[in-house]
Formats: C-alpha cells, sequence, structure tokens
C-alpha cells in the first residue's frame, strides 16, 4: 500500500476527562482505521452489548494503553478517512504541560479542543488555548462533548459557545469551527446529527477533512531556500537546504540574500538522480553558476531583497527562562537557518500563565512562562515572514550561549 | 508530499543540521534495520559520501551475519568504520550470565563513553524510535548528555519546530534521534521503497524470524512465517507483538530500560 497524500497532524487538546480518549476511539472507529483483528473483536462487543459498550471497551484500551506506559508524554495515533491520513498527538495534561504540550503540539498542523457541555471552559482549557495562540497554529476546531448528557439542547450549546467565542476573541484567535457533539453517541462526528438539526456547520471528519493543508500554502508563496550548509564534492561547492516555500527550476535565476546578487541554478541535486525542479518541503543540493562565497543563513530567493537592518516586526512570544526580559532588552534569534540579534520596542501586552489576565499598559518586563505580544526591531539582517505564509521564517527561539530562553511567532512585518 | 517523503526530508534535515552545528560527530550503526536506514539516509544527505565516521560498538556477541554485513557493506559504501570493544571486560570474562543489566552496561554503554571521549564526537547520530519503547518517548531530536553520559529526562528543554538546540558545556556531548517520529512500519515500508539491504535474520526461516536483533545471547526470534518485505509489512499491521519483545535487557525488571538509559545506554 502507498499513502499518496499528505498526513495532516492535528493536537487533540482539553481538559482531562472531557472526553479525549472516547473521542479519539470514536474517530478510529468510525474511519475503520483499526487493525481487522481488532475490527472484529470490536464488533463482536457490539453484537453481544451494543454499540455503546464497544466503545467504551476501545477507549478504555486506550486509556489503559497510556497508563501503562505512563512514562510516554505525548501519544500518536495514527487514522485515516477518504481524503487523507492523520495522525493525532494527544497532548499532556500534567503540571508540567507547557514544555511537554509545546513540544508535541509544536509539531502540529492543526488543533482539536474538547469541552464538556456540561463543565464548561476548565483551567486546562484555557491554558491549552493560550499555549495555541502562541504556536500560532492556524486551524483550531473546537468539540463542545457530551451533548447527549444535556438532550441536544441548543440553548445550552449557544450559551457555552458565546463563552468559548468570547475566550478566544480574546486571545485573538478565531476557531475555525464549534461543533456539538458527542463522541460517546457518534453525533456529528461522520455525519450530519439528526438530533441536533438546529446546528447548521460540519460534522467532525468534514471539518478536519477541509483543514487547508499548510504546505500547499508554502507552495504557493514565492521561492525562499535558507541554507544550512555549503559541501566541498569534487572541486565543487553544493549548496544544501530544506526549501521554506515556493519552488525552484534547473537554470532558474536567484538572488542571494544578503550579498543582494543574482546567480543562477546549474543543478539540483539529490542522491542518485538529478532533478529538474524541487519544492517547498524538499531538502536539496544545488550547484550554482558563479562561486560566490555562500555561508549557512544566507536566504536564496526568486525576487530581489533590498537587505536592511533596521526592520520591525511584532510578535507573540513565550519567555522560558527564570531571568525577566525586559523592554530594551538585545536578544539573540535563531529563524531557519538565520542568526541575528533584535531588540524589544515595546511589550505590548503580556499574559499570566495562571489566569490569563491580560497586562496591556506600562509592561516592561516579563517572568518565566509568560507570554507576551512584542515588538521587535532587527539589529542586523536577515529575512523574516509571517508565520501563516512561510512558516519556517515566521517563528524562532531566542537563545543565549547557555541555551533557549524563550520562542516566538511572527505576526507582521514592516519596513521602516 | 506522500508520509514516507516527508519523513525521509525531516531525517535529512536533522542529520545535515547535526553536521552543520559539529563537524565532528558520528554515526552509531548497531547494523539493524534502523541503524542501517539511517545510514542510507546519511549516504543521501551528503551524496553518497559520509564525511564523518561510523561507529560500531562491538560487544563480540554478535550474530555472524551482522558481521559479514558489516563487512560487506562497509566496503561497499566505501565507510570510515570505526570498531571499538571493551577489551579489558572480555579479556574478564564478561558475558551475560553475570547480569544483563552488568553486560550491556559494561559492552555498550561503557564502550560508547570511551568511544566519545577517545575520538573528541561533540554528537553522535543514533537511529532510536518513539514507539519502540516508552522511555525512548520522552526522547528529543537532539538530546545532550553530559560528561557521564548521563540522561536528565526529567529536565530537558523543550524542543520546538525544527529548531533545535545544540548549546553544550564542555565534556557534553549530543545525541542526534533523526529516527524518533519514525514508526516500525514506516522504517520497513522505506526500506522496500529503498531498496535498502538489511540483515536476513530479519526474514523468516522455519516459521520463526527476528524482529528486533542485538547481541545473539539476548535475542530470542518470533513466530512468523514473513520471509519478504510484503509479508513483514502485511504482518506488522496486524501483529499484537511488541517489537522489542525478544530483547531481554529491555525485560529484566521493568526499570532496566529507564536505568539503562538514565547511565548512557542508546
Amino acid at each position: 500500500m502507498t499513502i499518496n497524500t499528505e498526513q495532516l497532524k492535528i493536537a487533540v487538546c482539553g481538559h482531562i476527562d472531557h472526553g479525549k480518549s472516547t473521542l479519539i476511539g470514536r474517530l478510529l472507529l468510525d474511519t475503520s482505521s483499526l487493525p481487522d483483528e481488532k475490527t472484529n473483536e470490536l464488533k463482536k462487543i457490539a453484537k453481544e452489548f451494543g454499540e455503546e459498550t464497544q466503545l467504551a471497551y476501545l477507549s478504555d484500551q486506550l486509556k489503559e494503553e497510556r497508563e501503562r506506559n505512563i512514562t510516554i508524554e505525548t501519544t500518536q495515533i495514527f487514522l485515516k478517512t477518504h481524503k487523507r491520513p492523520y495522525c493525532l498527538i494527544d497532548t499532556p495534561g500534567h503540571l508540567e504541560f507547557i514544555k511537554n504540550m509545546l513540544t508535541g503540539a509544536s509539531q502540529a498542523d492543526a488543533a482539536l479542543v474538547l469541552v464538556d457541555i456540561e463543565e464548561g471552559i476548565a483551567d486546562q482549557t484555557r491554558r491549552h488555548a493560550y499555549l495555541l495562540k502562541f504556536l500560532a497554529l492556524p486551524n483550531i476546531i473546537v468539540l463542545v462533548n457530551k451533548m447527549d448528557l444535556v438532550n441536544y439542547a441548543e440553548k445550552k450549546f449557544r450559551q457555552i459557545e458565546n463563552e468559548l467565542r468570547s475566550l478566544f476573541n480574546e486571545l485573538d484567535l478565531k476557531p475555525l469551527h464549534i461543533i456539538p457533539i458527542s463522541a460517546k453517541q457518534g453525533e456529528n462526528i461522520k455525519k450530519t446529527s439528526r438530533r441536533m438539526s438546529w446546528f447548521h456547520g460540519p460534522h467532525v471528519i468534514n471539518a478536519i477533512d477541509n483543514i487547508p493543508n499548510t504546505f500547499e500554502g508554502t507552495l504557493k508563496q514565492s521561492l525562499r531556500l535558507p541554507v544550512q550548509d555549503v559541501y566541498q564534492h569534487d572541486h565543487e561547492d553544493i549548496i544544501v537546504g530544506r526549501i521554506a516555500s515556493g519552488a525552484l527550476n534547473k537554470k532558474q535565476k536567484v538572488f542571494i540574500y544578503p550579498q543582494a546578487t543574482f546567480t543562477t541554478i546549474k543543478t539540483i541535486k539529490v542522491f542518485g538522480k538529478g532533478k529538474q525542479s524541487a519544492h517547498a518541503g524538499e531538502c536539496i543540493g544545488l550547484t550554482l553558476t558563479d562561486n560566490f562565497p555562500i555561508r549557512r543563513g544566507d536566504i536564496l530567493c526568486a525576487d530581489e531583497f533590498t537587505p536592511q537592518t533596521q526592520r520591525n516586526f511584532r510578535s507573540n512570544i513565550i519567555w522560558l527562562s527564570s531571568t525577566k526580559l525586559q523592554q530594551g532588552q538585545t536578544l539573540q534569534i535563531q529563524c531557519a537557518t538565520q542568526t541575528f540579534h533584535c531588540k524589544v520596542i515595546q511589550i505590548l501586552e503580556a499574559i499570566d500563565p495562571k489566569d490569563l489576565n491580560i497586562s496591556k499598559d506600562n509592561v516592561l518586563s516579563i517572568t518565566k512562562n509568560q507570554a507576551a505580544l512584542i515588538e521587535f526591531t532587527m539589529l542586523s539582517s536577515a529575512i523574516v515572514e509571517k508565520h501563516t505564509d512561510i512558516p519556517e521564517l515566521g517563528r524562532y527561539t531566542i537563545e543565549d550561549n547557555d541555551g533557549l530562553l524563550g520562542a516566538g511567532t511572527i505576526l507582521a512585518v514592516r519596513q521602516n | 508530499m506522500n508520509s514516507l517523503e516527508k519523513l525521509e526530508n525531516n531525517s535529512i534535515y536533522i542529520i545535515r543540521e547535526a553536521y552543520s552545528r559539529f563537524r565532528n560527530i558520528a554515526l552509531l550503526w548497531s547494523i539493524g534495520k534502523d541503524s542501517t536506514t539511517l545510514l542510507w539516509l546519511c549516504r543521501k544527505a551528503f551524496f553518497g559520501k559520509i564525511p564523518f565516521p561510523i561507529l560500531h560498538i562491538d560487544t563480540s556477541y554478535k550474530f555472524q551475519a551482522i558481521y559479514d554485513f558489516r563487512k560487506k557493506y562497509a566496503k561497499d559504501w566505501n565507510l570510515q568504520l570505526i570498531i571499538e570493544k571493551n577489551e579489558r571486560a572480555l579479556a574478564n570474562g564478561m558475558n551475560n550470565s553475570l547480569g544483563k543489566f552488568e553486560c550491556c552496561d559494561s559492552l555498550k554503554t561503557q564502550t560508547l563513553k570511551r568511544a566519545v571521549e577517545k575520538h573528541h564526537f561533540k554528537a553522535i547520530i543514533l537511529g532510536i524510535r518513539r514507539d519502540e519503547h516508552g522511555i525512548r518517548a520522552k526522547e528529543r531530536f537532539f538530546s545532550t548528555r553530559n560528561s557521564d553520559h548521563r540522561w536528565d529526562y526529567g529536565n530537558q528543554a523543550p524542543e520546538l519546530w525544527d529548531l533545535y538546540q545544540a548549546h553544550l558545556e564542555k565534556d557534553q556531548h549530543l545525541r542526534v534521534h533523526p529516527l524518533l517520529g519514525w514508526r516500525e512500519i514506516d522504517v520497513w515500508n522505506y526500506i522496500q521503497q529503498e531498496k535498502i539491504p538489511v540483515a536476513d535474520l530479519y526474514f523468516s526461516k522455519n516459521g520463526q524470524r527476528f524482529r528486533s536483533i542485538g547481541c545473539e545471547p539476548c535475542c530470542s526470534p518470533i513466530p512468523s512465517k514473513a520471509n519478504s518485505l510484503a509479508k513483514i509489512i502485511a504482518e506488522l499491521k496486524t501483529t499484537k507483538i511488541a517489537e522489542r519483545s525478544g530483547r531481554s535487557q529491555d525485560k529484566e525488571d521493568s526499570y532496566n530500560m529507564q536505568k539503562l538509559r538514565s547511565l548512557g545506554y542508546m
């Protein structure tokens, strides 16, 4: 079997007992993503004890698997719809959530946030929402679960929906959908629920299948190839890197930043075969017609870039160091293969991780695990982009000689 | 881009990233399917000429088929092969009857430690995967080890996107894990797609095959009729047997793997 479409990674978030494993079990069952043996076993259970028991059995098994492997931080579950394969990343719910959720969810393309209709927004819902804001995941779908417990009442759903909208609004996030579901009863999972005919949005499978592929987005952008390294092979320089956006062809003219010169691609190299063209996501090697001194951190572009050292960008950051971040401070940034310096012009807002209160006035510093919205000015040359346009050039880590201090995602870039 | 292409490109990116940060690195080759797949990816990353040594920690208890495989491909692929053994422990008769933990620690972990010190390697590339073992699921792609090779798994920095941390203090080194996100079935699908050679021990003979290969005295085969790549892939889709079920060092007590790894085991 060959899988010919790209897999989408989805982080599954939500408060404990809001139904993460039941939902995962339901999705596995309804998309027939289980091995035959398991499906037969479940069919037998369904026949003897009813469909509901079958799901409880499956989600208990998932839970048990996780408990047995208590050392696993994030569990990955694979499923496939008619449209494409998925990898669900179950994000951890324990106290050390920030480090581990960031590590797990930063690999995701989208997120499902589960909320219990009876309990409503809980601590973990807020924290996960706040981390999703920071990660700038473009595709968030909120699932209001356990609708069966409130008899599928629209009024109750609308109330929670409003609360959710204001939580996400506060964080400047726009969920693609807020869907009322019952994971247990299979309502609004793979077909439109008749019990909730008042709801006109998509069901879950429909909603995830329509999540745009971020990869397709980067393909449409202009070429950016951050140089990772240069190898000398048979007296020839091979420039290697992964294409961050767009595509390139043999014999194409490219612009090298920050040298500000044009050159032409002589050959595209991949071990074992020649190549005429390559696109975003591919790790390739290139030889060029001119012999320029090219280094890690340089960027090959399709169009001309005026090298500037003074550009501002606005960014969400999360601060992970125990020393404070202060206004006016200079930071060293790693963005794709670039290393550059920038200065904190203004801390526009800071979010407290405990109560999620946002301070906007006169914030002069932030402390460990706080997130903030910051205006930066660049002190050395680099190309940065809006995270939603070209993710690889729109996300960065802040480091010093001892290690990681924080990380950020770029919301807007401005030329001075 | 399909899932295998995505995994391949991510792994190549990680391998090149390790080499770019520190030229003085090595690939740890156990000659099993995972590290051979990793070796193949390194050949791809460097257009057929891997610019760093390939390190084999030889316990002297490997299968003959593994030694034959090593000899053939070290030559065919023109590898800079370094073989390291704990000669002193072997001369003193170290073997698994003296304790599996002790034997692994002495012949593998201590030998690896000494090799890293001797060759001043700043990073070691290894073929471990998250789905192999619970404790390996905690790993990062770039993972720091102190001078004792200890792994402080409770206190790791977050690893965001593909921006890997490569800050080392004096005497520290990095373990780099380009296959961490691969599943066992991905490895076999890739072996099939790329026609990567693997040891015959993986294929069924007389109703048995090895699913995971280590030292001969500590490895047992699983019952299986899978005598081809296609059959192995089909078998993995339905099996309920854990991949490392035939590896005795994992099982002696449930904390063995955790203990071994925290002390520098691969």
